[in-house]
């Protein structure tokens, strides 16, 4: 059986089925299944389709969310140059960290050949990070933002990441039905307790019935109308938390990356190369989604979907 | 030290006073060894004293500089002995150091000498260090750690200038380690600091003792120098198998069904330590043996994972005569030693024959009596493998692995920590550190790129040369660019890498210990485990703290693992295993149950021989089973599971899983394997394997501890890891990065030749793929041999360490109950049958099936 058998909707354009960020790799170390081969891992598409807030999207392995319909695609916490950051203070990491994250980022871009990148915030790791990217690194970014309709939101690492490489800076943004933030707002700010937990993607459609006065939006500034069909969060997309997830299976503990949802908001996982990550059990995520949700890990080439109840801390 | 000193008849010595005195006014005659460690110390050489356990070995290794220092006080007619560190001692453990400590304090006072003497370790309060540094002491003891911390004080020169000789006890422990080489270096800068000084080390019997004097040598090119120095031999230990009564198991490796007959014999003797191989094995064997305490024997726990005072508690009451039995791991395989312990019994087989000796040794310390010991093997392959351990030690021969090259990683440290003393030259430094055994061979090319790794980072993209770490002066020197590299260094010095950890609390009380974390990450509240001897119930997380309450009840609770716990078969053993199994004149003394396995074994198939590889194969269910009868560990077998597998993918054979014990390795397939030679042929060690090697655990794990101990990235210690979870970087996101973008980084370097030398596996994998090249033994069988039996019966058994993480993801998700996310649909990819696929076997059928047609006697002989 392959991938094949995956119910992904079709993807328009010609673009291929692989949606790793590695290479081909091949397994682990010490005991073994054997068959897991390489043949059946090849063809994964790494990519699973979901449903928020009535905007039909795609989950991609490598860390980053795409709304084909509208040709856009979402990511969060680049964290450029976050390697750098710790040199100044004398740890030497490897100074490839923004080309590696620079380029798993284009490589998403030309896979689902999008017209418009929402980078959810955290984009650059500190407010030097601009000054110290290498040449190299700030031309091939330049290029991605001259190619696409590119929006930078505020996060808390760059609060404003306006510069050379180009791109437009918002502190939120809308599209249809989707509000995209960089830290999802806590649903007592928003709506308290009235109405919480009605079905799910009851605010179908742009332009939700629910509005929230900008004002009240952490103290950030209006954007561009914050906060319209934005009610009880739902249909956000923020980032900032940088989730994980683990599950135990066969008695091993795999803890990975992950994308969390409840179909009304979700959270995108780090997308840079040096981002660690956050447990969703953990009270700071969890209490985001008040009822049950659900995790998209990121496998080495595939995404799986697992039932927050099934997840160990 | 008293109890080490043997009556014996007197005998004119040379031994000035009060030293003859002392040893007078005690009916006591030094030992010979001690008296030629005198010699050696006149005539100003470095010794080595090689000497079982019990044999006055501390004494010999002090009593030179307790001479030396008293002359010296007497030619002055001074008070006081000579001013300044005279005798630097180093230990493996700080509770040696400590124990050694009041060891010493005693003769010097007895004899009325005005030495002083004094421990520094991580827990010597911080005035007392600054005032050992100000005024040192003439004899200071010590770990490799904080020698390090001592030298990379700017007055380390002074400190050190008048240092007369250096003791290092336990040098076969430390040798070919990492602290190995992080006291190497040690000692390289203090040859540089006080040149005449000489070195002792005090060993236990080794293979290979010519290894160990040329790490001591001040000049790891002139062996030479060191005097080698042989302490006499104990009466031969006498070691017994226990013939268990019970059914002798075919597989497992806790030995457990043995636990009624050991009770019994430490119901026989005074004192006993009881060795185990792991800590999971140690809490099993503990609850077992204390459940069976109707006489109420005094029965302690030790292992490394206990609270620090816990381990303190249960040493000084063994000391002191106050227990009947101590459970312990290797972490009591070092250490002073106790009289009184009149029997070690080793649980699970020795692993090594150099092991088993250290752990008889422990054994009473009297050396005109035997020691007494008692191997008790968990299953069948045990039993011949203490057979072989028992013969090792007979014959004297011990298994040793060939000297490392020191660690690149070490070296880093070492680097930055010379810097933190002062400016130095990169010639002179080099020059220095090849002095060292384990960096003899470094090439100025290598140590270049270590030193502009500690400098800049070393890499090829050259941007953090405005961030220096080290910056050169106008003389050419090196230094540290600023202070906080200096507070940096001294607060991660040393080369111990650990899992990450958490403390385990009782409710409202003591601390018990640490597990690692991933333990507790599969814990919910209201699991039941086994830790520090007691049965606790999980109560959740505090901070960075596992609580637990006293649990009772049925429900069989979890265990602890470490990681690294199990050691392999050494080599040594292995072979000897392989020639106890081809002699069937052998058999004859084996139990019964063992000597039947292979009389059926020899007529079902045929016997492993000692120099080819005997392979099985044969059908059972659906599957197709190869077994292979290789001997080379499991580290080895892990490996060449890999990459048998690997192939067979490749020749469509579809290949479904693999299990790897000490002695053989399983695989099962679809379609029977049938071209053994090209299947085994040596070039399976090209490729896959090198592409294997970057993807494994093995590496990244040996990468994350290359760059800890190189300065890259920090440790967690247990506590700390709110704060830390700030600054910490997940090494594996950093070998991903640094291996695709500069894969011939020093670090990656130092990464592969720690993994390739460390493991020795690809090495024994590669030996015996050339030593049974021609000469495979195929048996096509039917049905499975008894031989085959023990590793079928790991099937399920073993933890699926390897099965690609999107298979176990994906299987995990359909287990899940399917609930995936409305319109998602990842992966649905089904297993082609993992181990489980290969079904936990019905062990009474297969044991049948094996052991067929011999239950009526029509065994041929």
């Amino acid at each position: 059986m392959t991938a094949d058998d995956n119910a992904a909707p079709r993807r328009d354009g010609a673009d291929k089925a692989r949606a790793t960020t590695g290479d081909a790799t091949t397994g682990d170390a010490t005991t073994g299944n054997a068959a897991t081969g390489r043949a059946a891992m090849g063809e994964a598409n790494g990519q699973a389709a979901l449903v928020l807030n009535g905007a039909r999207l795609l989950a991609d392995a490598a860390g980053c969310l795409i709304w084909p319909e509208r040709r856009a695609l979402f990511v969060a916490d680049l964290h450029l140059e976050k390697g750098s950051s710790f040199a100044v203070r004398g740890r030497f990491l490897p100074p490839y960290d923004t080309a590696a994250t620079v380029t798993a980022l284009t490589a998403a871009i030309d896979r689902h050949a999008v017209e418009r990148v929402f980078c959810l915030g955290d984009s650059f790791h500190d407010e030097g990070a601009g000054a110290r990217l290498a040449p190299g690194d700030l031309t091939r970014l330049a290029a991605l933002t001259g190619r696409c309709d590119w929006t930078w939101i505020a996060g808390n690492h760059d609060p404003s990441p306006a510069g050379p490489w180009g791109g437009r800076v918002a502190e939120e943004a809308i599209l249809g039905p989707l509000v995209l933030r960089h830290e999802a707002v806590t649903l007592s700010e928003v709506e308290p307790a009235v109405g919480r937990g009605p079905g799910r993607g009851n605010t179908r459609g742009a332009g939700g019935h629910k509005t929230r006065g900008a004002g009240r939006n952490k103290g950030r500034g209006a954007g561009r109308g914050a906060g319209q069909g934005a009610g009880q969060g739902a249909g956000e997309i923020s980032g900032h938390f940088h989730p994980k997830a683990a599950v135990r299976v066969r008695n091993r503990r795999l803890s990975r990356r992950c994308f969390v949802t409840d179909g009304r908001r979700l959270i995108l996982p780090s997308f840079g190369a040096y981002t660690g990550g956050l447990s969703v059990l953990d009270p700071a995520i969890a209490r985001h989604f008040p009822d049950d949700f659900q995790v998209l890990l990121i496998g080495r080439d595939g995404l799986f979907a697992y039932p927050s109840k099934a997840l160990v801390p | 030290m008293t109890a080490a000193l043997r009556q014996i008849e007197p005998d004119p010595t040379g031994l000035p006073e009060p030293f003859a005195g002392w040893f007078g006014a005690r009916g006591w005659l030094p030992h010979a060894h001690q008296m030629a460690m005198l010699a050696a110390a006149q005539a100003g050489e470095s010794a080595l004293l090689i000497a079982p356990t019990g044999g006055g070995k501390t004494l010999a290794g002090f009593l030179p500089s307790l001479v030396q220092l008293s002359e010296e006080r007497l030619e002055s007619g001074g008070e006081s002995a000579g001013q300044g560190l005279h005798t630097l001692y180093v230990s493996p453990l700080k509770a040696l150091a400590v124990d050694i400590h009041r060891n010493l304090t005693e003769p010097i006072a007895e004899m009325g000498l005005p030495i002083d003497c004094e421990t520094r370790t991580g827990d010597t309060p911080q005035s007392k260090r600054q005032r050992q540094r100000r005024k040192p002491p003439q004899i200071l003891m010590t770990t490799p750690e904080s020698l390090a911390l001592l030298l990379s004080y700017y007055d380390a020169p002074r400190v050190f200038a008048g240092l007369r000789c250096v003791v290092i006890d336990e040098l076969h422990a430390l040798a070919d380690s990492k602290r190995g080489d992080l006291l190497s270096l040690g000692l390289a800068r203090l040859t540089g600091l006080a040149p005449g000084h000489r070195r002792v080390g005090l060993s236990a019997t080794v293979a290979d003792p010519q290894t160990l004097a040329r790490w001591l040598a001040v000049d790891a090119a002139a062996p030479e120098a060191v005097r080698r120095i042989t302490g006499r031999q104990g009466a031969k230990a006498r070691i017994e198998i226990l013939t268990t009564g019970e059914y002798l198991p075919w597989s497992g490796h806790m030995a457990l069904h043995a636990m009624e007959e050991v009770y019994a014999r430490l119901r026989q003797v005074r004192t006993a330590i009881v060795f185990v191989n792991t800590r999971a094995q140690a809490e099993l064997v503990f609850q077992a043996l204390w459940r069976l305490n109707d006489d109420k024997l005094k029965i302690a726990l030790h292992h490394g994972s206990l609270a620090a005072e816990q381990r303190r508690k249960v040493e000084a009451a063994m000391a002191r005569g106050g227990l009947n039995a101590v459970v312990a791991t290797s972490s009591l395989d070092l250490g002073i030693d106790w009289a009184e312990v009149d029997l070690v019994v080793q649980v699970g087989a020795p692993k090594g024959s150099a092991r088993l000796l250290q752990r008889i040794g422990r054994a009473n310390h009297r050396l005109d009596q035997p020691s007494r010991a008692l191997l008790v093997p968990a299953n069948r392959f045990e039993v011949l493998e203490c057979r072989a351990a028992i013969a090792a030690v007979e014959a004297g021969t011990l298994d040793g692995d060939p000297p490392k090259a020191g660690g690149l990683d070490v070296l880093a440290q070492h680097i930055l920590g010379v810097a933190c003393a002062g400016p130095f030259d990169a010639a002179v430094l080099h020059r220095e550190v090849i002095r060292a055994a384990p960096y003899a061979d470094l090439s100025r090319a290598d140590f270049d790129r270590v030193l502009d790794f500690v400098a800049t980072g070393g890499y090829a993209l050259r941007s953090y040369e405005r961030y220096r770490r080290l910056t050169k002066d106008k003389h050419g020197r090196w230094r540290v660019a600023n202070i906080n590299h200096v507070k940096r260094y001294r607060s991660n010095v040393g080369t111990i890498v650990e899992a990450p950890r958490l403390k385990v609390r009782l409710k409202n009380g003591r601390i018990l210990g640490e597990v690692e974390e991933y333990f507790v990450g599969g814990l919910e509240v209201g699991d039941t485990f086994i830790f520090s001897g007691e049965l606790l119930r999980f109560e959740g997380l505090r901070e960075d703290t596992a609580i637990a309450s006293r649990a009772a009840g049925d429900q069989p609770p979890k265990v602890p693992a470490y990681v690294g716990g199990r050691l392999p078969l050494s080599t040594h053993l292995a072979e000897r295993v392989r020639g106890l199994l081809e002699d069937p004149l052998a058999w004859g003394t084996f139990p019964d149950a063992v000597a039947e396995w292979l009389r059926v074994q020899r007529w079902k198939s045929v016997m492993p021989p000692a120099d080819g590889l005997l392979i099985e194969t044969f059908p059972r269910g659906a599957k197709e089973f190869m077994v292979a009868y290789t001997f080379e560990g499991r580290n080895a077998h892990q490996t060449l599971g890999m990459l048998l597998t690997r192939r067979m993918e490749r020749m469509g054979l579809a290949p479904l899983g693999f299990v790897a014990t000490d002695y053989v390795i399983a695989v099962w397939s679809l379609h029977p394997a049938r071209d053994l030679d090209a299947l085994f042929d040596q070039d399976m060690l090209g490729c896959d394997l090198e592409e294997w090697m970057a993807e494994s655990s093995l590496l990244r794990r040996t990468f994350r501890n290359c760059a800890v101990i190189a300065g890259l990235i920090e440790q967690r210690y247990a506590g700390e890891q709110r704060r830390a979870r700030q600054v910490t970087f997940n090494a594996d996101l950093i070998y991903d990065v640094l291996r695709r973008h500069e894969p011939d980084h020093i670090l990656l370097e130092a990464t592969r030749r720690d993994a390739a030398g460390g493991l020795t596996d690809i090495g024994r994998l590669a030996a015996m793929l050339a030593r049974i090249e021609g000469r495979i033994r195929h048996r096509a069988l039917e049905q499975v041999s008894p031989l085959a039996v023990p590793i079928l019966l790991e099937i399920g058994r073993e933890q699926v360490s390897g099965a690609a993480l999107d298979d176990l993801l994906h299987e995990g998700a359909q287990a899940a109950g399917k609930q995936t996310m409305r319109g998602a649909a990842a992966g649905t990819r089904a297993m082609r049958g993992g181990p489980g696929g290969g079904g936990a076997m019905n062990a009474q059928d297969l044991i049948d099936e094996a052991m067929a047609d011999t239950r009526q006697g029509q065994l041929p002989l």
